[in-house]
């Protein structure tokens, strides 16, 4: 889609992408239904689904208003329709907006949650409540701005979705929306909260495959359903705002109400940094389009650690890079960016603790890849081998030495092995 | 070394047998290996000519796309083929489709030699 | 694990593979006997076909046909598995080769079950603590099985140190876990 390649924007030493000032990132289709899913499971579907889809307005809001006036779209219609055309592009599905001045309907096709939901679960689990609360977000956001309504003004509640066996999703958009769009986090918020990129170990090859990678991806095109399949995932363009503020608003409410299973809920949203890494580094690296960029995996610890940090640059996650890395032993792993603590930093100031959970638990999914897969047999990257990876003892320790929602320099994650 | 003639070059470009591939997807992927190296250019034509068009032009990687959404990716240094079949295809039909692709593939190498050695 | 009795149960008959004897209601492995060799998993064998066995029972019993002597029997293109219950805690299975006629089966099941009913112990099979059985619930059907137990104490509040031992889990906790799992789980109740 044109406008969306126009709105491609960088902080390219920083291992950063934005659409207009949005940030964005790449995730798979994995790692956004453990993150949902987390979020689902500590406040109730009800709630959840209010706070996931709130977060989406808020953050699509302000893509769409730069995506409508770079296109110079005028009318409600036009921007409608671009609003419409920039969710495939996302690798987000199809939703028709069929809205009005005070609200209207919406009704989605292949939406990614609800879609990629049934394809890794249907055929195990019953679902009885909607997944597709980013879709609801969006329609409500796309509403206001092709209207010119006063933002955060409307809501959009999801009555039928795919996940739950119905044959689409349909959406209801509706007045009484409480989406705030006072602060924004955009380039500008990464550029006062991030450090000076770092040189790791290994930087001239880390740098290289990232660059080829970046290439490789932007040129990713979504297929006719507006699903964008890579490396045996489903993939997102996906705004990182949401995944933020989704994240952190859950685990505030945890600490505030029910602070006995803090632990328990930054472990989970730790847990999607082992999905993500298992599944999309995983990917990548056994796929043929990593074959022919880079050559086959090989079994060396290092190489992998420096093929994973190359891949978490390459698919927006930041500048991260190799402190220290000893096989067998420690990962020291770095990011003077992220796109966790600018966010974090911007809405809620300082943090007393850590609290990049996804930056430092993909670091411990790195060396479990790199020590305990056999990538010569190119291996299935499928529940089984996941389950014999990460259902208990990693056999990694993890410590997060420092964090930028401290206001340290930088985001430092120190991997051990586990003395037996 | 002194290359074989037409028909053990034929021989050469012969397909290794079909066996399921990494990837998460439940019987998505399946690889394969082309034996020998034919050029991208003919075996794009070929393809083509089966109802898939090349998606990736990238010098190392051919993505060929067919009309129902399936994938044949090709390595041209290593020769590795993966075959994806696409989502919506139930997954008790994915072997079979994907035989299918591997035999469309098949039959696209055997036009490309029967091409070579008649000039 | 292959006990005395399964074996000598089992000796001699042609063309068997498997005996398994499945402690019911839970569903789980009390005893196994494996020809030589054999690389099958019997605990998640047991698993699987005592689950298969009750679904059958309580279909039958819905239709109003099911009698305790009743035998199940399953086709494979490569096996017969027999399934019958030899009291009201157990199933056994027998896992055949097709070289063996059908008939001849379930001759030689029918012998080796009365050989297998005398050696099994005479006392009942302790029930289980619900909250046990609960857990082994998620564990064996939810999915993401490696994070199960975090959801779980995430959705109750319930501490992971005590989700880790379900057996000394009160009553109210029990209660709640077993609702948050038939939930996970997309079901009404769960059928333990
Ligand atoms: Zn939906």
């Amino acid at each position: 889609m044109k406008q969306m390649r126009s709105l491609l924007a960088a902080l390219p030493d920083d291992d950063l992408t934005f659409l207009g000032s949005s940030p964005y990132v790449y995730h798979c289709h994995h790692f956004n239904l453990f993150h949902d899913q987390t979020v689902d499971d500590a406040l109730g579907n009800e709630q959840a689904f209010a706070v996931k889809s709130r977060a989406a307005h808020e953050a699509s809001w302000h893509l769409l208003a730069d995506l409508v006036k770079s296109a110079d779209a005028v009318t409600p219609a036009e921007r409608l329709e671009i609003a419409a055309a920039a969710l495939p592009w996302m690798g987000h599905g199809r939703l028709a907006l069929l809205t009005e001045k005070h609200g209207g309907t919406a009704r989605g096709e292949y939406l990614h949650y609800g879609f990629s939901w049934q394809e890794k679960y249907g055929s195990r689990v019953r679902r009885r409540h909607p997944a597709d609360a980013f879709a609801a977000g969006w329609a409500a956001a796309a509403t206001e701005v092709a209207y010119d309504l006063p933002p955060g003004s409307l809501r959009c509640r999801e009555h039928a979705c795919f996940a739950c066996r119905e044959a689409a999703c349909t959406f209801e958009v509706e007045g009484g929306g409480d989406a705030n769009l006072d602060t924004y986090v955009g380039k500008e918020t990464f550029e006062r909260f991030i450090s000076p990129a770092t040189v790791g170990q290994n930087e001239d090859t880390v740098r290289k495959i990232a660059a080829g990678l970046k290439d490789f991806v932007a040129g990713i095109e979504s297929d006719e359903r507006g699903l964008v399949q890579g490396f045996g995932v489903y993939v997102t363009r996906h705004l990182a705002n949401y995944y933020d503020q989704t994240a952190y608003d859950t685990i505030h409410m945890i600490e505030r109400e029910k602070p006995r299973v803090t632990e328990v809920i930054e472990e989970l949203f730790g847990e999607s940094g082992h999905v993500c890494v298992f599944y999309t580094c995983g990917g990548i690296l056994a796929s043929p389009e990593w074959e022919a960029l880079v050559g086959p995996p090989e079994n060396d610890p290092e190489s992998i650690v420096v093929s994973c940090t190359a891949i978490a640059r390459g698919l927006g996650f930041g500048h991260w890079s190799i402190a220290e890395m000893v096989p067998g032993e420690r990962l020291v792993l770095q990011a003077s960016s992220n796109y966790e603590a600018p966010f974090y930093r911007e809405r809620y100031g300082k943090s007393e603790k850590p609290r990049c959970y996804f930056f430092a638990n993909a670091a411990r999914a790195f060396m479990q890849l790199a020590h305990k897969v056999d990538w010569q047999e190119r291996p299935q990257l499928d529940d089984a081998l996941y389950q014999s990876l990460f259902k208990s003892n990693l056999g990694w320790d993890l410590e997060m030495t420092r964090c930028q929602t401290r206001g340290d320099e930088v985001n430092e994650v120190v991997v051990t092995r586990r003395k037996a | 070394m002194s290359r074989p003639g037409g028909a053990e070059r034929a021989e050469a470009f012969r397909l290794t047998p079909l066996v399921p591939d990494t990837g998460c997807g439940r019987s998505r992927h399946w690889a394969c290996h082309i034996e020998g190296r034919p050029d991208v250019a003919t075996l794009a034509g070929c393809l083509e000519a089966n109802g898939l068009h090349r998606r990736c032009d990238h010098p190392a990687l051919g993505v060929f796309r067919h009309s129902r959404g399936h994938e044949i990716a090709w390595v041209t240094a290593t020769g590795r083929i993966q075959i994806r079949v696409d989502i919506e295809v139930p997954r008790s039909e994915r072997p079979a489709t994907a035989a299918r692709l591997y035999r469309s593939l098949a039959g696209a190498l055997a036009s490309k030699q029967s091409a070579r050695s008649n000039t | 694990m292959s006990t005395d009795y399964l074996a000598d149960a089992a000796k001699g008959v042609p063309s068997l593979h498997a005996v398994l004897v499945t402690a019911m209601p839970d569903c789980l492995l009390f005893d196994s006997w494996l020809e030589e060799g054999s690389s099958w998993q019997a605990e998640e064998i047991a698993t699987y076909l005592g689950d298969l066995f009750r679904a059958n029972r309580e279909g039958l019993k819905a239709l109003s046909s099911w009698s305790a002597d009743m035998l199940v029997t399953i086709e494979s293109p490569e096996h017969y598995i027999l399934l019958k219950e030899v009291s009201n805690d157990f199933v056994c299975a027998c896992v055949f080769g097709r070289k063996t006629a059908l008939g001849m089966a379930r001759l030689y099941m029918q012998r080796m079950l009365e050989r297998i009913a005398e050696s099994l112990p005479v006392f009942k099979v302790e029930e289980r603590p619900r909250g046990v059985r609960v857990v082994d619930f998620l564990d064996r059907y939810a999915p993401d099985p490696h994070a199960v137990l975090l959801r779980v104490s995430l959705r109750t509040g319930v501490p992971m140190a005590a989700l880790e031992k379900p057996e000394s889990l009160s009553d109210e906790h029990v209660a709640e876990i077993e609702k948050t799992a038939a939930s996970i789980l997309g079901l009404e109740t769960l059928n333990i």
